[in-house]
């Protein structure tokens, strides 16, 4: 793996920004990060960098401590906050920044100026929000990096910028890195990304490859004589659950045939499975829990990606992983 | 290029502060017959005594507050420009970024403290008077030695603090004290005062107003000082998370 993070954790004053998280990253394929505002992407990408030190547990860069200096010449990255030093022009970073990475390419730096269509004269501090983007990205992917780790990327970027930016990503791949990028633009994500975490208060809430979730995630609607069984419907794989009346609503992530079955079971008229996008399992990832008294599972109770998918029926197992 | 950048983010404030030591001990030259008509003493003073007087008094004031301000900057204060991820992701030991901004900025605070050794003597050359250079570079080695740990001061307070102006502010209140601190503590401890160790006190020699020796020990321990606290602000910066 290219990144692994054993019980990772994180705490400011009291207040857990990133909670035992467990991460692995495959290698050679584009991983998005994806989370809201404030759920600890970030924390969790500075603690790979070593910008941020864990309160306990570890992070693995190449096999290696994220404290590991030599590792950061493998490793391309874009800031949050893509600002550079304002006093240099744009020409005098990209000569501050080569000697430090044995392996910049100048072609591949020649292209992404070109591409980019930056102004080596200019001075940082006089770039728009979006080239301080462009040249950070320029920073970052000149010196073939083995794992580029990007924090939202696009942020500030035009439409035209950010595909080239996404093309960028990808040439970066098909040369055999790794990309772990954060993002809150789903349709990026499920445009160029294999693989998906998704982070909902400092805990990796869905994880798992964009093909099995096409495959896997579906919404099940469930349409019963009386009152929902939604009580009865806590299976594993189910992620969230809401009853309206003789309805039923579920996302799952697997385990689908037992849940049908169990609606079937318990009655139900009609049990209808809908593919689910990558947007609707991210809503389901990182929903709050419901207010007392509204006809609802409490999402958080589904939130777990270790459930036991693999068992026959399941019973109660995945309900209780909470 | 980790040099190059300390110079870069440190270059303003050191030509500024050699341009200001520049002026002032200039000026003090050159301004030295009126000057010297001020000290009602007989007989008069001399100007070998009254360049003493300038070494232990206004070039002391100047240059420790402007190694004050040359601790200023670093890391801290890139975070609050946001630039310190991308200093931080290079490959570079974050121990080795302090370092090399406390060994930058101890270079320029010796470079300030040995320019009076050229000013003054010049300057004495176009009043028609001379001053030896040796001299001059023994009132400024100890202020650079000994008085290395306003530099410290300023060093250890960016490290506290991430704003630039708090953390020059507070670095300048430090050196006030520390010069400051014969006032409060002669009872206990008679010789504490830095401000007479740096212009010689005891050292110079009233008729000559040369240094008739250097005062080791005390440089010793202004030194060691300084060490210190240029280990603590490595170590905090060590700590830190950006």
């Amino acid at each position: 793996m290219i990144v692994e993070t054993r019980a990772l954790t994180k705490q400011y004053r009291g207040k857990l920004a990133v909670d035992s998280l467990d991460l692995v990253v495959p290698e050679a394929s584009i991983s998005a990060f994806l989370g809201p505002n404030g759920s600890g992407k970030t924390t969790t990408i500075k603690m790979l960098l070593d910008m941020v030190r864990p309160t306990s547990g570890e992070a693995l860069v190449f096999g290696e401590p994220a404290s590991t200096v030599s590792i950061r010449e493998r490793v391309g990255y874009v800031a949050e906050d893509k600002r550079l030093y304002g006093n240099m022009t744009v020409a005098r970073i990209l000569e501050f920044t080569r000697p430090f990475y044995p392996e910049w390419s100048r072609d591949r730096e020649r292209i992404l100026l070109q591409r980019f269509d930056l102004p080596l004269d200019r001075k940082v501090r006089a770039l728009s929000k979006g080239m301080h983007s462009k040249l950070a990205l320029v920073l970052a992917l000149s010196h073939r990096a083995q794992l580029l780790i990007l924090d939202e990327p696009g942020e500030g970027l035009d439409p035209v910028a950010n595909e080239q930016m996404l093309e960028s990503i990808v040439e970066a791949t098909g040369e055999g890195a790794a990309v772990f990028f954060s993002t809150h633009q789903v349709a990026e994500v499920e445009r160029i990304a294999d693989h998906v975490f998704i982070l909902s208060a400092g805990r990796l809430a869905f994880e798992g490859s964009l093909e099995d979730l096409r495959a896997n995630c579906r919404r099940v609607h469930a349409v019963f004589p009386g009152r929902a069984p939604l009580e009865d419907m806590r299976l594993p794989g189910v992620r969230t659950a809401t009853a309206d009346r003789n309805r039923l609503s579920i996302i799952a992530d697997g385990n689908l045939e037992t849940i049908e079955r169990r609606a079937r079971d318990l009655g139900a008229i009609s049990v209808d499975l809908e593919p689910l996008s990558l947007r609707e399992v991210f809503l389901a990832a990182v929903a709050e829990p419901l207010a007392a008294g509204q006809p609802a599972v409490d999402a958080k109770q589904y939130l777990r990606t270790s459930a036991p998918r693999e068992s026959g029926d399941g019973e109660g197992s995945g309900a209780e992983q909470s | 290029m980790i040099w190059y950048k300390a110079w870069l983010e440190s270059r303003t404030r050191f030509l500024i502060a050699a341009a200001l030591i520049a002026v002032v001990i200039g000026w003090a030259i050159l301004d030295s017959e009126n000057a010297m008509r001020r000290f009602d003493r007989r007989p008069p003073i001399t100007f070998e005594f009254y360049v003493s007087i300038v070494f232990a008094g206004r070039l002391q004031l100047v240059w420790a507050l402007a190694v004050a301000l040359l601790g200023a900057g670093g890391l801290l204060r890139e975070s609050s420009t946001a630039s310190v991820q991308f200093t931080l992701s290079l490959p570079v030991p974050r121990r080795r970024w302090t370092e090399v901004r406390a060994i930058m900025g101890a270079m320029q605070s010796i470079a300030l403290a040995m320019l009076p050794v050229l000013v003054v003597p010049l300057a004495a050359i176009a009043i028609g008077r001379s001053y030896p250079v040796w001299e001059a570079l023994k009132f400024c080695g100890l202020l650079a030695t000994a008085g290395l740990v306003c530099f410290g001061i300023g060093l250890l307070c960016s490290t506290l603090l991430a704003s630039e102006f708090s953390s020059i502010a507070m670095s300048a209140v430090a050196v006030y004290f520390l010069f400051t601190a014969d006032i409060y503590f002669y009872r206990w401890l008679p010789n504490v005062g830095i401000g007479d160790l740096l212009g010689g006190g005891r050292y110079v020699d009233r008729c000559t107003g040369f240094l008739t020796a250097w005062p080791w020990t005390a440089v010793a321990v202004s030194l060691c000082v300084t060490f210190a606290l240029y280990r603590v602000a490595v170590e905090m910066m060590e700590r830190r998370d950006f």
